[in-house]
């Protein structure tokens, strides 16, 4: 059996399940994003992001800075209700 | 692979969310195959797939409330009609009364959802702590239990339609905005897009939160506004909240994701507004409302939040079928409940569209109810849905 490349921790994506999409026409990465959850887990984008501009550059045979980046939202990390009410503070 | 846009099109919807996407398909289903759809982003960039997925049979009027059941069997049969899995589950939804005045409304909503035909049932605390255990007990004194209510993932209801559409010759045009519509002699003639101008016979306004510009590109002022709804998501934990919850007190209303995600909004009381930037202030509101009526969660993070247009109309129901001040120019619009209705909504207004006659259950939507004095607001969905949200005072 072959080693899986994984991409995307947080939502257990291998590099093959993204190439599959990408094949299947979710190849602009705000459709990706939201057909694999890729971009979508804990870490937000923030370790997966380079991985995929690559891949979706490879295989729609554009430049990685024609690919764009999704749209960041906040929190900047991943932050607790009890925090957010405003009552605890960070952990 | 790139369709060239042609001159001449039968229908042309603008607007590619959740509901034009379904009146594209049900209108080619019909055996009106020359129509084509104009999305100023990628489908379903708006409202469409901003929204809670949350789908319920349980409202406040007999209209609406006949809309939506109709709407949940297409949406029991959906994903097998379009080959494609929305990841519909019918988990119920609950309506929490933490009052007793409030548990009288309930009964009294209880009564009418059963003289609708609506089945809906209510449940004092005991069943409602048996069905949601995660509950905080002091908030709940019972409630709706409306076991027909659901979710699906809305991406996917997306795609379903736009590729069910597309099999069957309808054109999609994503990333093709609509600048202008031509008239005639009062007649609609031609649509201006950042790609080109086609004619067509039947434009249709189905652009969500932009529904209200777009009827004035044909001079009309429709009695809509666009608001801003904003909603958050948390990281995914084990299964947790089976039915989708309404709070009324908080003002909530949260769901969990089949891939376990919390997904939670509050509502909305600003005036009319296009920005869609998130707030600090609903992000505390959320937060501290959540883990009131859920106070296990307190340690759950959020992983981000965003915000959405919805277009309100003056009696807080769609405004569905052609208006008399222009010809051929048919409205799809005023939605907050249009992820829920999409599938009956377009499957009617396709029918309304090619026999040119409203079907009777979208018939109380129709435009001219404002001009007549008929609008749906007497003594029913507004006035209702203020009354439950006023009783949290007691």
């Amino acid at each position: 059996m072959k080693p899986k490349k994984i991409v995307c921790l947080c939502e257990d994506l291998t590099k093959e399940d993204l190439e599959d999409a990408i094949k299947n026409g979710f190849n602009d990465l705000e459709l990706l994003k939201r057909f694999t959850g890729v971009c979508t887990g804990p870490c937000q984008a923030k370790f997966c992001l380079m991985n995929v501009i690559q891949m979706l550059s490879e295989m729609n045979h554009t430049k990685p800075e024609s690919i764009g980046v999704p749209a960041l939202r906040p929190p900047f990390r991943p932050t607790r209700l009890a925090v957010l009410r405003g009552d605890a503070a960070e952990e | 692979m790139v369709t060239p846009l042609k001159s001449k099109y039968r229908v042309a919807i603008v607007g590619g969310g959740v509901q034009g996407l379904s009146l594209a398909y049900n209108l080619a289903k019909l055996g009106e195959k020359d129509v084509v759809v104009f999305e100023k982003g990628y489908i379903g960039s708006g409202a469409s797939t901003r929204n809670g997925g949350l789908i319920r049979t349980a409202w406040f009027s007999e209209e609406v409330c006949t809309l939506m059941n109709e709407s949940v069997r297409v949406w029991e049969q959906l994903s097998e009609e379009l080959s494609f899995n929305v990841m519909y589950t019918q988990r119920g939804s609950f309506i929490v009364a933490g009052t007793d005045p409030q548990m009288e409304f309930c009964k009294e909503l209880v009564d009418l959802h059963t003289s609708w035909g609506i089945r809906t049932k209510l449940l004092d605390s005991r069943e409602a702590m048996k069905l949601i255990p995660c509950f905080n007990e002091r908030e709940v004194r019972g409630g709706i239990y409306d076991r027909k209510g659901g979710i699906a993932r809305h991406d996917a209801v997306v795609w379903a339609y736009a590729r069910a559409a597309s099999h069957l010759g309808v054109t999609v045009f994503p990333q093709t905005e609509v600048q202008a519509i031509r008239l005639q002699d009062g007649q609609v003639r031609s649509v201006k897009t950042s790609q080109g101008e086609v004619q067509a016979d039947i434009v249709v306004d189905a652009a969500g939160g932009h529904s209200t510009h777009v009827a004035q590109m044909v001079g009309v002022q429709l009695p809509t506004r666009p608001v801003r709804w904003e909603a958050m998501v948390t990281e995914p934990i084990k299964p947790y909240l089976n039915p989708y919850v309404r709070w009324p007190k908080g003002e909530l209303y949260v769901s969990q994701t089949s891939r376990g995600e919390i997904v939670a909004g509050v509502d909305s009381h600003e005036a009319s507004s296009m920005d869609l930037r998130c707030s600090l202030a609903f992000i505390k509101k959320v937060s501290a409302a959540l883990s009131s009526i859920f106070p296990s969660l307190e340690r759950l993070a959020v992983l981000r939040q965003w915000a959405g247009l919805i277009s309100i109309s003056d009696d807080g129901c769609p405004i569905l079928g052609p208006i008399p001040e222009v010809g051929g120019f048919i409205l799809d619009c005023g939605w907050y409940i249009g992820f829920a209705t999409a599938p009956i909504a377009g499957r009617m207004l396709a029918r309304s569209v090619l026999e040119d006659k409203m079907p009777k259950l979208i018939e109380p939507f129709r435009y001219t109810r404002f001009a007549d004095g008929e609008q749906i607001s007497e003594d029913s969905n507004s006035e209702r849905m203020t009354r439950l949200a006023r009783l949290n005072q007691y």
